[in-house]
């Protein structure tokens, strides 16, 4: 799972930097968290050294007719700068400016947006405006993008994106690249119960579960259960998932999961684990101790040891 | 220009973010990104000033010269 926070971040900052992505490959052993805080710094130097050029660009952007101001944006101006100065202008003004932008031109802004700098627009774009917007940056599978708005964007504007994506495997994707894992629960419930259980079968179909294991990291208890229960109740999932927590070393999201459900389910892991061999139950009763949950797992443990008998 | 941290800083305003990435770098992945910087700054300045040059098109006659003050400082 870090390897994949990692190639994200590379990918952010070949962004800022505007280079192709495999030119930052000799940063490849980064870590993600290191490489978000340079792209951060970076960002905000870039914008600072020449903040009063685009705080001016603003100014000159509201004085002329909105139709002029969106020609300037997408001739003169172009993706980049349209985006440093996007943060400069008035909400109202950006809105009503970004209703004139072609959604093409308004997706490769979103890419160059700082969502930091930008928040009351992006919370602010109607709903209509930012389906198109999503589902012209999923046509090119720029997950990313996505990813980086799901903290700003309104609850009408989520709900809406998330009724217009029809791909499970997506909406997984995009929460994956989520900048802050915060508001994720809120974004999940968001999701009729149907579309949840379909983000676990589209991790299993589709060979998305690092990012279906990272989002389940990072909602609330009751979600986990409900998550966990998908997984528990379904042989196949729950196959998928251990495979998975075994290759990334994601214990600790299994041991969350595994604390919600009841004995039988519980028993049922204990024996796919038994089958799988001991060093998986060593792992398991590790992460469960280390995250101080040991005793919820007493069902597990017993018929751990049943199976092994 | 650019190929070191403290040239960078004299060209940006980084901040301890950057420069402790910067650090942990072998010296020759070090200058690479201090020069992949410097590039983007470059760029960025030039896109300004052309955008600078084309945006006073844009404004009708009696508004060029506040324009030009709000653009330029």
């Amino acid at each position: 799972m870090s390897d994949l926070t990692a190639h994200a971040e590379r990918i952010k900052l070949a962004r800022v930097l505007g280079l192709a992505p495999a030119e930052l490959d000799y940063l490849e052993d980064r870590d993600g968290q290191a490489l978000r805080d340079f792209r951060e710094s970076l960002s905000d130097a870039l914008f600072n050294r020449y903040r009063a050029r685009f705080e001016g660009m603003a100014k000159l952007s509201s004085l002329l007719p909105l139709a002029a101001n969106a020609r300037l944006s997408e001739l003169v101006l172009g993706p980049t700068l349209s985006a440093r100065i996007a943060g400069e202008l008035p909400v109202k003004r950006a809105v009503a400016l970004g209703d004139r932008l072609p959604v093409a031109f308004l997706a490769e802004v979103s890419r160059e947006l700082d969502p930091r700098r930008a928040a009351d627009v992006v919370a602010a774009m109607p709903p209509k405006r930012v389906v198109a917007v999503a589902l012209a940056l999923l046509a090119e599978d720029d997950f990313i993008t996505m990813g980086r708005f799901l903290d700003s964007l309104s609850e009408s504007a989520l709900a809406a994106t998330i009724e217009a994506i029809d791909s499970d495997a997506a909406l997984l994707r995009i929460g994956f690249f989520a900048e802050d894992t915060g508001r994720l629960s809120d974004i999940v419930r968001l999701m009729p119960t149907a579309r949840r259980r379909g983000t676990v079968v589209a991790a299993a179909e589709q060979d998305c579960w690092p990012e279906a294991l990272s989002l389940m990291l990072h909602l609330d208890a009751d979600l986990q259960a409900e998550f966990g229960q998908f997984i528990f109740d379904d042989a196949t999932l729950l196959a998928g998932a251990v495979a998975a927590v075994a290759e990334h070393g994601a214990w600790p999201v299994l041991v969350r999961l595994a604390t919600h459900q009841d004995d039988a389910a519980q028993a049922r892991l204990a024996e796919h684990i038994a089958g799988r061999g001991a060093g998986d139950h060593d792992q398991l009763t590790a992460a469960a101790e280390a995250e101080g949950v040991a005793d919820a797992l007493a069902p597990y443990a017993a018929a751990y040891r049943k199976q092994r008998s | 220009m650019g190929s070191d941290p403290a040239s960078l800083r004299r060209l940006l305003p980084l901040d301890d973010r950057a420069t402790d990435f910067l650090a942990q770098l072998d010296a020759a992945d070090r200058q690479r990104l201090c020069y992949q910087v410097a590039d983007a700054a470059a760029a960025q300045r030039q896109s300004l000033e052309n955008a600078i040059d084309q945006a006073a098109g844009f404004v009708p006659g009696p508004l060029r010269r506040t324009a030009r003050k709000l653009l330029l400082g």
